[in-house]
C-alpha cells in the first residue's frame, strides 16, 4: 500500500503542497479502512496511481478556475497549455489534443484579424471626427448651417468609435472565457475516455 | 444547475449513466445530513444506492469542503487518524436547493420519457 501511495504522491507533485497532503491522507485512510494492503489490490480498488492522480488533478484544475481564479489573459493561456500538454502527453488522446489546438489557433486568428480591422476603423472615425470638428469650428462664420451639420456628424463618428472600442473590449474578455470553456469541455471528454477503461 | 457531464459511473449491468456533479453533491449532502461519516464509509454508503467508482468521492468531498458546504474533524480510531465529514448550515441550505432542482428535473424527464 505504501508503494502505491508513494507513487501517487509523485504524480501529484505539481499541485500545491496542501492539496497533495490532503489527497494522500484521504486515500491512506481509505485504503486502511478498506483493509487493502497489497499493490495489486490498490489498483483494483482505485485504478493505477497515474489514473487516480489525473482524476484528482483534473478536478482541481477545473474547479479552481471555475470558482473565479485569476481571470486575465495570461492565466487563460497557462490554463489552455496545461490542458493541451496533459492531453498531448497521452498517445491515445493526441488527436483530441490536436483538435483542441487547432480550434484555439483558429479562434485566436479570427480574434486578431477582427481586432486589427476594428482598430483601423476606430482610428479612421476619430480622425474624421477631429477633421470635421475642426472644419465646423473654423467655418462657423462662413457656412453656418453646414457647420452645424459637420459638427453633428463629427459627434456621431465619435460616439460610433467609442461603441466600437467598447465592443472590442467585451470581445476580448469573452474570448478568453470561451477558450477556457472549450478547453475544459475537451478535457472533460478526455477524462471520460480515460475512465472508460477504469472499472 | 450545471448538467456538465464529466463524471462517469459504471454499472455492472451495462448501461453507463452519467450523473451531473451537482446531483452527486446532493447525494453526499443528503447522507451527511443524517450522519457524519468518514471517506470510506461515505463511498460505500453512496454505492449502496448508485453505482459510482471508488475514486469518484474524493473530488466531490474536496469541492464541498472548499465551498463551505461541509467541514471535517479528526478522531483517532485504533491508534490512527480518521477524518470525519460533517454538513454545515450552508450545506443544509444547498441540499434543500438541490432537492428542489432535482424534483423539477425529474418531473421534466418523466414527462418527456414517459413513465
Amino acid at each position: 500500500m505504501q508503494t502505491y501511495l508513494e507513487e501517487l504522491k509523485v504524480y501529484l507533485n505539481k499541485l500545491p503542497q496542501a492539496d497533495i497532503e490532503d489527497a494522500l491522507s484521504y486515500y491512506q485512510e481509505y485504503l486502511e479502512d478498506a483493509g487493502i494492503n497489497t499493490y495489486p489490490a490498490c489498483i483494483k480498488e482505485l485504478g493505477t496511481p497515474v489514473q487516480l492522480a489525473r482524476r484528482i488533478r483534473a478536478d482541481i484544475d477545473v474547479n479552481d478556475y471555475k470558482n473565479g481564479g485569476i481571470s486575465n489573459e495570461q492565466s487563460t493561456w497557462q490554463y489552455f497549455s496545461k490542458i493541451f500538454i496533459a492531453m498531448a502527453s497521452v498517445p491515445v488522446l493526441l488527436p483530441l489534443a490536436g483538435v483542441l489546438g487547432a480550434v484555439v489557433a483558429l479562434l485566436f486568428a479570427i480574434l486578431v484579424v477582427t481586432l486589427l480591422f476594428t482598430s483601423c476603423i476606430i482610428v479612421l472615425f476619430i480622425i474624421s471626427f477631429l477633421e470635421l470638428m475642426y472644419w465646423a469650428i473654423t467655418n462657423l462664420g462662413l457656412y453656418f448651417n453646414l457647420s452645424i451639420v459637420a459638427f453633428g456628424a463629427s459627434l456621431m463618428l465619435l460616439g460610433a468609435s467609442m461603441d466600437l472600442a467598447y465592443g472590442l473590449q467585451k470581445l476580448t474578455v469573452n474570448f478568453t472565457k470561451w477558450i477556457r470553456q472549450f478547453s475544459t469541455w475537451m478535457y472533460g471528454k478526455t477524462i471520460n475516455k480515460m475512465n472508460g477503461g477504469n472499472k | 444547475m450545471s448538467y456538465n457531464m464529466i463524471l462517469n459511473i459504471n454499472g455492472d449491468d451495462g448501461l453507463a449513466i452519467k450523473v451531473a456533479k451537482t446531483l452527486l453533491d446532493g447525494c453526499v449532502l443528503g447522507l451527511l445530513d443524517q450522519n457524519d461519516m468518514y471517506g470510506y464509509e461515505l463511498t460505500k454508503q453512496v454505492q449502496e444506492s448508485i453505482a459510482v467508482s471508488n475514486s469518484t468521492m474524493y473530488p466531490v468531498m474536496r469541492r464541498l469542503k472548499t465551498d463551505g458546504l461541509v467541514d471535517t474533524y479528526d478522531e483517532s480510531f485504533e491508534g490512527r487518524n480518521r477524518r470525519y465529514y460533517r454538513i454545515t448550515d450552508a450545506g443544509v441550505e444547498h441540499l434543500a436547493a438541490i432537492r428542489k432542482e432535482w424534483q423539477d428535473f425529474k418531473n421534466g424527464i418523466d414527462q418527456l420519457v414517459g413513465e
